[in-house]
């Protein structure tokens, strides 16, 4: 009986997790390249799920009713329209403050934050959105004990093969490689030929896109979204990503599954109102005894 | 940048810059097809879509004028475009489009590139750069700063006559009310970001446990607001000690993410505790404060007190107690003041502020950089402790949804918007960011939305804030004696090293 | 020229830094590798070698920015015989008890604050006490502005020392170069330190610049009677003023000396210019290398 219950909430973390890590991803390949934190990377997110759910929406009043096509169409759209939200924030409030104090570039930020939430939320209305479960059915596992969601596992296989693909584009491709120069040293990177704005653009673009996906996830599986997911779920997914160590690719998904974890089996355990607490407080846990996180490099800092 | 003459319209490089127009108003079409173009309604069997195509053309047009006035601006039509985009702006004023929105976007982007070609015209320049822009504003703050010598007694001398003026209706003594709420808490968080230079976003904690203290308090054990207002200030410092002594070596940026999270915490325990706190409901049967404990502001008195008015021959009216809320929030925002400009003539501020230059070079002249932060953060949490309990006592009853993420963001804007560590700056932007919503209650929708856009447009042009300017507070030759190009030193915040530390990225 | 052989013969007293076994790993580098010296006090010791020799890493250790992985420091108070381990102390306890005070390679003013400002902030300790932690002044008693008006004069006389006098109340960031450098040796003056760090002070000044920078080095040995320890490139300076010079090469300590035996010695001049000579050297270079470091680079 308790395995069951166990397994259920293990999964459903798992699941939550995934769409943690794809968001941290993009907090950590962002604070990597440019030292700053993308506040408004949670709203990206959020503009994600929403362009998903208003594609579905158009195809079915277009008449495009069969489900591979359908979800084919909504991520490609998705993380299309959304990156272009990234390229843009990135292009507009955030590259002219490069050289300014450090206070201006999060300031700028949390303006952007609350400028997309409001604007999504005029602009679409402030009330939640429900969508009927387009990727119905389920495993059942242990004689009916678990019920494991086709969608949430599909969650966590996309998560990982994104992950995969991620990893070998930074390492072996040669867009990776002049990202990585960029993050070690960006005004080396330049004199050596690369385009760093062109880099840290196509880096927020990156980020952005996986945003997008994990704000479809996340409008497949529970069905409804509203325009204010992005805060909570960003200031979670930085969590992660701080957690996992920043700046580290592999720590982001690490990160991201833990926290999706702990917020699973506490709330299953015991009690979803104080889920919230037990995230933030493993963030300012984190960042007191071991601010390099789990897979993060100890910094040095030069006096 | 060089100087350019205006030059005649066929100078003008008219392909480059209409493709550079037509690039942005591509990406423009790609950012509001999906969001703005189609629409989400609530239909009875769920959800249905909507198209809005017009505003998307609206948007796109806007985007494209736009782009193409800031091009020509750069080839030196600065004149014509001004002129355009007057006349855009007083006809997004005068003409009803579809959606208040468009014309709100008219009469701001109208009024954006206005300023723009304007500043252009005015200094015969196609684009000034930060550093002339940095020179402009600092002398436009230090103008305000030795104006403040004599603005700041007027200042306060009409807040303190201004209830007494006929104009003076319980509305707009409420409006007062607020805005002097908010300068109290902005003066209170410029002492840890402003002066010490590190970047708080969950101030509202500390404004939250003021005002649950008090509510707390005054309900079960009957204090008054006078015992009970130095009790919530202590809880405060308390909390901020107990908060900040962990975190206060944490980098700049994460510190602000920990703050952050102490103040969602703090909100999610006042929901969720509902038998201390009383959850979503909060608190209600906050008693009213009484004239320093010696009249009531009822029509009759109470057992113990008599009524202020019978006391002072007065005819009884409700504003007598709106009018005494009034002078008490008064006197609470200008201790803070007062409290400000005397600690950055002391050791405490002097150490802050260069806390904020360099707190490296501070490690090395030997100060104790966690105990000289914590000071800041507890001395702050106190004034907002304070200001808690005004408002607790003001509003009769506190419940979690005064103090979100938002309250907080909306002080620091207010700090950073103002100019930081300045302190007619934090009264200038609460004028802005506060009060000019008020008076245009119609648009209170968009209130946030512009408040966002403001807090990027405000950081792309003046990065320190609207009228941040530094002087010395104390000076070897005397006012007139500082020499040449170097008087009066520069600009405040975020100067040399940055907020504490940082990796040069 | 100071004669740097002499001084060391008169001052036989205990030293005032002895630096013993230091070593400093990150990681898999070692960038200060068992590193011992002593400096005395009433003496300006000069700390040299090329690039990367681990010199700002010794100057880090010693001044509390990093924690030492081995090794011993200890500082002796001349005055009243007081010990103080600095590998054990944190930062800015060094600076506030036992009175060693630095300078940076990349100068870190207060940018924002006056020159008067800069040198007020650096005797917080002492007013912080004078003014009850701030209290007394808020009430605006009278001890506090007693302390005020001296630290205002300490800080006069120190900027009258470094000819900054007429620019008290400049931005300290709209100083020229050469005016910062001296403005934050005055600065770490201010502290009223018993050893005074100063990491590359000349870079960047001109020959006249240096010449004054030497003056007022030896000015303060000589009148405030304190330890000067000093990592330079430039060699003027460096033999001009320095009692005894150190030399590290890769982490290690290769010489220790007056300055006259560091210059002639052949591990000094290899460190600096190689290992392989094949070439005779331009006469130019030659005529100012003693004739061993001539025999060195012919490989004899």
């Amino acid at each position: 009986m308790e395995h069951a219950y166990f397994l259920q909430q293990l999964i459903n973390g798992l699941s939550l997790g995934a769409i943690y890590g794809l968001i941290a991803i993009g907090y950590t390949m962002v604070y990597g390249i440019i030292g700053m934190i993308n506040f408004a990377h949670g709203e990206i997110y959020m503009i994600g799920a929403f362009v998903a759910l208003i594609t579905f929406l158009v195809m079915g009043a277009l008449g495009i009713t069969w489900v591979p096509l359908a979800l084919l169409l909504m991520l490609a759209s998705a993380m299309l329209f959304t990156s272009i939200y990234g390229w843009t924030v990135e292009r507009i409030a955030y590259r002219p403050l490069r050289s300014s104090p450090r206070l201006a570039p999060l300031i700028s930020a949390i303006g952007v934050s609350i400028f997309l939430q409001n604007y999504v939320q005029i602009i679409q209305g402030a009330r939640n959105k429900p969508l009927q479960p387009i990727v119905t059915g389920n495993f059942v596992m242990l004689d009916g004990e678990v019920s494991v969601s086709y969608i949430r596992l599909a969650t966590i296989v996309i998560t990982i093969a994104l992950m995969y693909g991620f990893t070998q584009i930074i390492n072996r491709t040669e867009l990776g490689r002049a990202q990585r120069a960029c993050e070690q040293d960006k005004t080396m990177a330049g004199l050596l030929g690369v385009n760093v704005d062109r880099i840290i653009s196509l880096t927020f673009v990156m980020g952005a896109a996986l945003a997008a996906v994990a704000g479809m996830m996340v409008l497949l599986t529970y069905g409804v979204i509203d325009f204010y997911i992005g805060f909570l779920a960003g200031v979670k997914a930085f969590t992660a990503a701080v957690l996992g160590g920043i700046g580290s690719l592999p720590g982001a998904m690490l990160g991201g599954f833990i926290i999706g974890l702990i917020e699973s089996f506490w709330s299953g355990y015991v009690g979803s109102e104080w889920k919230d607490v037990a995230t933030f407080s493993i963030l300012v846990l984190v960042l007191i005894f071991r601010p390099t996180g789990l897979l993060g490099r100890p910094e040095i800092e030069k006096v | 940048m060089t100087a350019i003459s205006l030059s005649s319209p066929r100078a003008v490089a008219w392909p480059a810059i209409l493709r550079e127009a037509g690039m942005a108003a591509a990406v423009a079409v790609l950012l509001t097809l999906p969001l703005v173009g189609f629409r989400t309604v609530d239909r009875p069997v769920g959800l249905g879509i909507e198209t809005r195509f017009d505003e998307v053309i609206a948007a796109v047009a806007l985007v494209f004028f736009g782009r193409l006035g800031l091009c020509l601006i750069r080839e030196g039509q600065a004149l014509a475009v001004l002129v355009l985009s007057i006349a855009a702006a007083v006809a997004g004023l005068l003409i009803d489009l579809p959606t208040p929105m468009l014309n709100v976007i008219l009469v701001l982007g109208g009024a954006i590139i206005a300023i723009r070609a304007g500043i252009s015209v005015g200094t015969h320049r196609s684009k000034l750069t930060q550093a002339e822009r940095d020179r402009r504003m600092d002398r436009f703050g230090a103008k305000v700063q030795d104006a403040s010598r004599f603005l700041g007694p007027i200042g306060i001398a009409l807040a303190v006559a201004f209830p007494l003026l006929p104009i003076a209706d319980r509305q707009l003594l409420d409006i007062g009310i607020l805005l002097l709420t908010y300068v109290m808490l902005g003066w209170g968080l410029n002492i840890v970001v402003g002066l010490a230079g590190l970047l708080d976003l969950g101030y509202v904690a500390f404004y939250a446990i003021g005002a649950y203290s008090y509510a707390l308090l005054a309900t079960y054990f009957g204090l008054s607001f006078w015992a009970c207002l130095p009790l919530a200030g202590i809880l405060a410092v308390i909390g901020g000690v107990m908060l900040g002594f962990p975190v206060l070596r944490l980098r700049g940026d994460y510190f602000a993410i920990v703050t952050l999270g102490f103040g969602e915490i703090i909100r999610i325990i006042l929901v969720n505790w509902y038998q201390f706190t009383g959850g979503p409901n909060g608190i209600t049967g906050i008693p009213r404060p009484s004239f320093f404990g010696i009249a009531d502001f009822t029509r009759t008195g109470t057992e113990t007190m008599p009524s202020f008015a019978e006391m002072f021959g007065l005819e009884f009216s409700s504003v007598h107690r709106i009018i005494f809320l009034y002078y008490l929030i008064l006197v609470l925002a200008l201790m803070v003041n007062l409290f400000t400009l005397r600690i950055r003539k002391l050791p405490l501020g002097r150490a802050w502020e260069a806390l904020r230059e360099d707190d490296i070079a501070c490690t090395s002249l030997g100060i104790n950089r966690t105990n000289v932060k914590l000071a800041a953060f507890a001395i702050a949490g106190m004034f907002g402790g304070f200001a808690g309990s005004f408002f607790a006592t003001r509003q009769g009853f506190v419940s979690p949804e005064s103090f979100t993420f938002i309250e907080s963001a909306i002080i620091l804007a207010i700090v950073v918007l103002g100019g930081m560590g300045s302190q007619m700056g934090v009264v200038l932007a609460t004028f802005l960011v506060i009060g000019l919503p008020e008076m245009f209650r119609e648009l209170a929708d968009y209130r946030m939305l512009a408040f966002g856009l403001g807090m990027v447009v405000i950081m792309l042009w003046r990065p320190r804030g609207l009228l941040a300017h530094r002087d010395p507070t104390v000076l070897l030759h005397g006012r007139k004696g500082s020499g040449g190009g170097g008087a009066a030193a520069g600009t405040a915040a975020a100067g040399g090293q940055g907020i504490a530390g940082g990796r040069a990225k | 020229m100071t004669n740097g052989s002499s001084n060391m013969a008169i001052h036989d007293e205990a030293p005032l830094l002895t630096v013993e076994h230091l070593t400093m790993r990150f990681g898999g580098l070692v960038a200060v590798n068992d590193v011992s010296f002593r400096a005395m006090n009433r003496h300006i010791t000069a700390i040299i070698g090329p690039n990367g020799a681990g010199k700002t890493t010794l100057f880090n250790c010693i001044t509390g920015f990093y924690t030492p992985t081995v090794g011993r420091l200890s500082l002796r108070h001349q005055k009243d015989g007081r010990e103080f381990l600095l590998e054990r102390m944190p930062g800015y306890v060094i600076s506030q008890k036992a009175s060693v005070a630095r300078t940076f390679q990349n100068i870190r003013l207060f940018g924002g604050m006056s020159v008067l400002e800069n040198l007020i902030v650096a005797q917080h300790n002492k007013l912080m006490r004078a003014s009850g932690f701030s209290i007394a002044g808020l009430l605006g008693l009278p001890t506090y502005r007693k302390a005020e008006k001296e630290s205002i004069e300490l800080a006069k006389y120190w900027l009258d020392r470094v000819k900054l006098l007429d620019y008290a109340d400049w931005s300290a960031a709209n100083l020229p170069y050469g005016a910062q450098r001296r403005l934050e040796i005055a600065r770490a003056m201010c502290t009223e330190p018993v050893l005074l760090c100063l990491d590359e002070p000349a870079a960047g000044l001109n020959p006249r610049e240096s010449h004054e920078l030497s003056d007022l080095l030896t000015y303060i040995r000589d009148e405030h009677r304190i330890g000067v320890l000093l990592i330079e490139h430039d060699m003027s300076v460096v033999m001009t003023i320095s009692d005894h010079v150190v030399v590290l090469d890769y982490g290690k300590k290769i010489a220790d000396g007056s300055p006259t035996d560091v210059k002639n010695d052949p591990a000094v001049i290899r460190a600096y210019l190689g290992e392989e000579e094949s070439e005779e050297l331009p006469p130019v270079i030659a005529q100012d290398l003693p004739e061993a470091a001539r025999r060195a680079g012919e490989g004899v």
